[in-house]
């Protein structure tokens, strides 16, 4: 008795133990979720995914109090934030938007002063709330800080699945004392942007077929087209991004359609 | 570490007297002095000899002056004047076993911090963590005892002497923070605070001709958490003339890492020398120049993302002083500058480039001496 007393204990433990398991670490190339529930520390409302989307995620857990985190804050604010900012996004024109993620609570007007010198400092963007450390532990220890994490946001990107995690690392400087930002900016411009899609498609009385396209403002991209899906004829011309492109296709006489696909020129 | 470079300042004085010493008492006094620091240190010592004994007692007061300076990365630190002070007695004894046998002990006691250094570091971590449980005013302080024997292996040209020394101190200590699951930061920890060494030395002293004589000195140390530390010390008195004597003297030093330490740090290797030269002017005035020079390639990092270790440094000093003797009476006087130029602080150690950023200071080194 005393023994099945002993087991339904364990097994109670063992299911409130497994309730309380917490979630496995992501790895390099897995889709964070996550994405759709941060909380804005601003207005205490859920971060809306369109201002994430089409957007390369640097997302900086810090705590004003931790010297790693001050120390790399101006660093991010001059070589990621205004790198990018002054290029207009990565080599093919996404923007990146710096999340902070703040591990310290509001619990006193002190902390909560603090963490907003900081954010005004440091130009931080957007900031969300992880006091708790929950997203913070989805991608490695939570025994410390900084931890500083990329995400790719683009629907589109030919290089990563949306949301898919691109770079994670704990701490600021390693022992190889390897330059961070080097890093960060090597998996930033990771992300490739995709060939974009086309917005209207239109044929002038003269023949000529004219495309409005949405993509990346650097990404370069070519036409092809097919009346039978099989042979496939490109366009010699490279298509400049987010402009309309007038292109006059040799007249279909015995074709009934015609399919368009547009590809990088990369 | 920190102490090393006041600890070189003083280090750099003649060799151990062969002759028991007269009973006598000195006063002296010394400032070193740059636009953010202020140090003092006045000191009376009391020699005097009885039977087979002879012994010295030092009592010792000090004040370091500092205008800390947060770095610009520390947006919640804010600048303040510090004014610390730090006092220390020391008795040091002889005893004639045999006529060429003594055996040596001493005690040093001091309360206050060893050093400015420490000030400007403990200042940080106040600001840092102002108001939150486990912060600690520090009282620092230590003790230290030396037991050891003198043996004029040749008559009158050849000495040995060796000694063990033990010392204990207590220091600010750093600090890690105590996070709450929900709250962040709520307290946090101190980190060690206290600091055993132990040491061993022998030096050789030799005459070698009338006008050369020469010194050896090797020591090891170790202390808490730091490897172990291995100097050499050579020195040569040179009588050049009749009224010239020159003094060389170099060292060398260096410290592993703790086997158990921080990967990335590298080994601990300083060196310095100096040369001093002294001028018999009249039957009473003596005229010295010296000039010294320190390089290390920084103190052994204990952490990487963040430390207050000292980046590689390199110093000089340069001094004239003039010496007077009067019967029973004699002063002593020397100034000079001296330049400390530290290599560029790197990420870790950032909140603490205004500490390790290039200095002037101006020395002046002041003396009484009267001999009953």
């Amino acid at each position: 008795m005393k023994m099945i007393r002993q087991l339904v204990v364990l097994v109670a433990g063992l299911w409130v133990g497994g309730l309380s398991l917490p979630a496995a670490t992501y790895q390099i190339g897995n889709v964070v979720t996550e994405v759709t529930n941060l909380v804005d520390r601003a207005t205490g409302q859920p971060v809306p995914l369109s201002q994430l989307e089409g957007k390369i995620l640097f997302i900086d857990f810090f705590a004003h109090w931790c010297p790693v985190c001050r120390g790399a804050a101006p660093q991010i604010l001059t070589e990621i934030d205004d790198y990018y900012e002054t290029r207009h996004g990565n080599p093919d024109g996404v923007p990146i938007l710096h999340i902070g993620a703040n591990l310290q609570a509001d619990s006193t007007p002190a902390n909560r002063n603090a963490t907003t010198t900081f954010i005004q400092t440091y130009r931080v963007p957007l900031t969300i709330q992880d006091t708790s450390r929950r997203f913070q532990g989805r991608f490695g220890p939570t025994s410390g800080q900084p931890t500083f994490v990329i995400i790719n946001g683009l629907t589109n990107s030919t290089s990563h699945r949306p949301w898919e995690l691109i770079y994670a690392r704990f701490s600021y400087q390693d022992s190889l004392q390897t330059r961070p930002i080097t890093q960060f900016r090597s998996a930033i411009d990771s992300v490739k942007a995709g060939p974009g899609r086309l917005r209207s498609f239109g044929i002038e009385p003269d023949g000529t077929w004219t495309f409005d396209l949405e993509g990346g403002p650097r990404v370069r991209r070519r036409m092809e087209w097919s009346t039978d899906l099989d042979d496939w004829r490109s366009s010699d011309a490279i298509i400049p991004a987010d402009a309309t492109f007038p292109y006059r296709l040799p007249a279909p006489s015995a074709a009934s359609s015609a399919f368009i696909r547009i590809l990088r020129a990369d | 570490m920190n102490l090393r470079l006041l600890s070189w300042l003083g280090s750099v004085g003649g060799f151990v007297a062969v002759a028991a010493e007269p009973a006598a008492v000195e006063f002296a006094a010394e400032t070193q002095v740059s636009s953010d620091i202020r140090l003092t240190q006045s000191a009376v010592t009391w020699t005097d000899s009885a039977g087979l004994w002879q012994w010295s007692v030092t009592a010792l007061g000090a004040t370091s002056g500092v205008d800390y300076q947060p770095a610009p990365e520390d947006i919640f630190g804010y600048a303040t004047s510090l004014l610390e002070g730090r006092i220390a007695g020391s008795v040091q004894a002889r005893y004639a076993v045999t006529p060429r046998l003594t055996a040596l002990g001493g005690v040093n006691a001091y309360a206050g911090y060893a050093d400015y250094q420490s000030i400007w570091i403990n200042q940080f971590y106040q600001q840092s963590f102002a108001g939150l449980p486990g912060l600690e005013e520090p009282e620092p302080g230590g003790v230290n005892g030396s037991l050891g024997f003198r043996w004029e292996y040749q008559a009158a040209t050849g000495f040995v002497e060796s000694s063990v020394t033990r010392a204990h101190d207590v220091i600010a200590p750093g600090y890690d923070e105590v996070i709450d699951p929900d709250l962040g930061l709520v307290a946090v920890t101190p980190l060690r605070s206290q600091l055993n060494t132990v040491g061993w030395s022998v030096k050789f002293e030799n005459v070698l001709t009338p006008r050369l004589r020469s010194q050896l000195e090797f020591r090891l140390a170790t202390q808490t958490e730091a490897g172990l530390r291995l100097s050499g010390v050579a020195a040569l008195n040179y009588a050049v003339a009749e009224n010239w004597v020159l003094r060389g003297e170099t060292g060398y030093t260096t410290e592993a890492p703790e086997e158990s330490g921080t990967t990335g740090t590298t080994q601990f290797r300083s060196g310095w020398g100096s040369l001093v030269l002294n001028r018999r002017l009249t039957e009473h005035w003596w005229l010295s120049f010296s000039g010294r020079g320190y390089a290390d390639n920084g103190e052994i990092q204990d952490s990487i993302s963040f430390s207050t270790s000292a980046p590689p440094v390199t110093a000089w000093q340069g001094s004239v002083g003039v010496r007077a003797v009067f019967g029973s009476h004699s002063f002593k006087l020397s100034g000079g500058p001296y330049f400390v130029n530290y290599g560029p602080v790197d990420f870790s150690t950032l909140f603490f480039a205004n500490l390790y950023r290039d200095r002037t200071y101006g020395v002046i080194q002041a003396a009484y001496r009267f001999e009953f």
